[in-house]
Order: C-alpha cells, then sequence, then structure tokens
C-alpha cells in the first residue's frame, strides 16, 4: 500500500511540476516567473526526498537540503537584481 | 484436530495503522499542493497568485516532509528531515515576503476591478505606488 502511495505522489508531483511551468511560460511580468520557479523547485525538492524512500538510498535527502539552499540563495540574487538593477 | 491459530503479532497491527496514517498525510500534502498550483495558474494577479503560492505551498510540502518521517529507517535521517522541515518553514514566507515586495517596488499594476482601502489616502498627496505596471 505504501509503495503504490508513494508512485502515485511523484507522478503527481511531476505533473505539478509541469503545470506550473506553464505559468513560467506565459507569466506577464518578471516576478510571475520567479514565483513559478520556486514552486517548481518545491515539487523538485519534495520529489527527490520521496524518490529516496523509492530507491532506498537516503543520501538523497542531503542533496535535498543542499538544492533547496541554493535555490533559496538564487532567489534572494534574482530578486534583488530586479529591484535594485545590479547584484553588488 | 483442529489447526493451531497462530496469534497475530502486533507489529503487524501497528504498521498497518502507521500506513494508514502515512497515505492520509501523503494525500492531504497532495491536496494542498494541487490547490495551489491551480490557484497560480487560475487567479488573475500576481499578488493573488503568491497569496496561493504562500500558503498552501508551504503546507503541501511541510506535510508531505511529515509524512517521510515514518517511512525512512534510522535517527539521522529523519534528523534531515526535520531540519529540511524547519528550512522549508522559514525560507517559503521570506521567498514570498520579497516576491511580493520585488512587484510593490517594480509598480506591477494590479488587476481590474480592485481598488485599495487605507485611511492614509487622504491626507497624503499623490497616488501610491501601483503604477502602469511592467509588461
Amino acid at each position: 500500500m505504501i509503495n503504490v502511495t508513494v508512485n502515485i505522489v511523484v507522478f503527481w508531483l511531476f505533473v505539478l511540476g509541469l503545470a506550473s511551468l506553464y505559468r513560467a511560460f506565459k507569466g506577464p511580468t518578471a516576478t510571475d516567473r520567479v514565483a513559478a520557479m520556486n514552486m517548481i523547485v518545491t515539487m523538485v525538492v519534495l520529489y527527490t526526498i520521496v524518490f529516496s524512500f523509492l530507491n532506498n538510498q537516503y543520501f538523497y535527502i542531503d542533496v535535498a537540503l543542499v538544492f533547496s539552499l541554493a535555490a533559496f540563495i538564487s532567489t534572494l540574487c534574482i530578486l534583488k537584481f530586479l529591484r535594485e538593477g545590479r547584484l553588488f | 484436530m483442529a489447526p493451531i491459530e497462530t496469534p497475530e503479532k502486533p507489529g503487524e497491527v501497528m504498521e498497518m495503522v502507521r500506513d494508514i496514517f502515512v497515505v492520509i498525510i501523503l494525500f492531504g500534502g497532495l491536496f494542498f499542493l494541487t490547490v495551489g498550483v491551480v490557484g497560480m495558474i487560475r487567479l488573475p494577479d500576481v499578488y493573488n497568485r503568491l497569496h496561493a503560492l504562500g500558503k498552501c505551498d508551504t503546507l503541501g510540502s511541510g506535510l508531505i516532509i511529515f509524512g517521510m518521517f515514518f517511512l525512512v529507517p534510522g535517527m539521522t535521517n529523519i534528523v534531515k528531515l526535520l531540519l529540511m522541515l524547519i528550512l522549508t518553514f522559514t525560507i517559503n514566507p521570506v521567498i514570498t515576503h520579497l516576491i511580493t515586495k520585488t512587484a510593490y517596488v517594480r509598480g506591477t499594476a494590479l488587476t481590474d476591478d480592485s481598488f485599495v482601502v487605507s485611511t492614509y489616502y487622504e491626507e497624503e498627496e499623490g497616488e501610491f505606488l501601483m503604477g502602469e505596471g511592467d509588461e
């Protein structure tokens, strides 16, 4: 029962990531695209955690942690660039 | 002679209860993430989309990570997942607030038929920062 559920979760997270890619493609402003990127990053992090259970390789949790932190820093940099026009 | 009935282990019942609990939590997280993505696609404005994103994203990802607590073995992985839960609950509101602030500073227009209710409006001259918007 757990395996079927986790497979459904992985498939549905994939579908949700593709659906939020639509907003990243069509968003009228740049902040829409940043929001859609944030959503896709969340989907990928959850996908990695659930995939670590499916594959019995639990070091993928570390991968998800590092990916989440890197996406946080990159989103901060993009937003600062959008606000002030420069990074440093 | 009747076959001897083997008594059911108490561990199996506990595993069944745990599995049902985990399934409910995982599908709850999927429900909230689906609501967030549908809101981000359907809503008309960047502020409305961030309203949908900031709540549903945090709650859905938190529920899914909390459901994975009961599936991973070992204390180390559980501590890592707890760290991820704390990071998600702190990073997601900060990111949502910064995206909204950036959209406000850049002067993104509100959608049509929306209005601003403010008690300071009559005292100050000029208009709010809501400009023409960037296309």
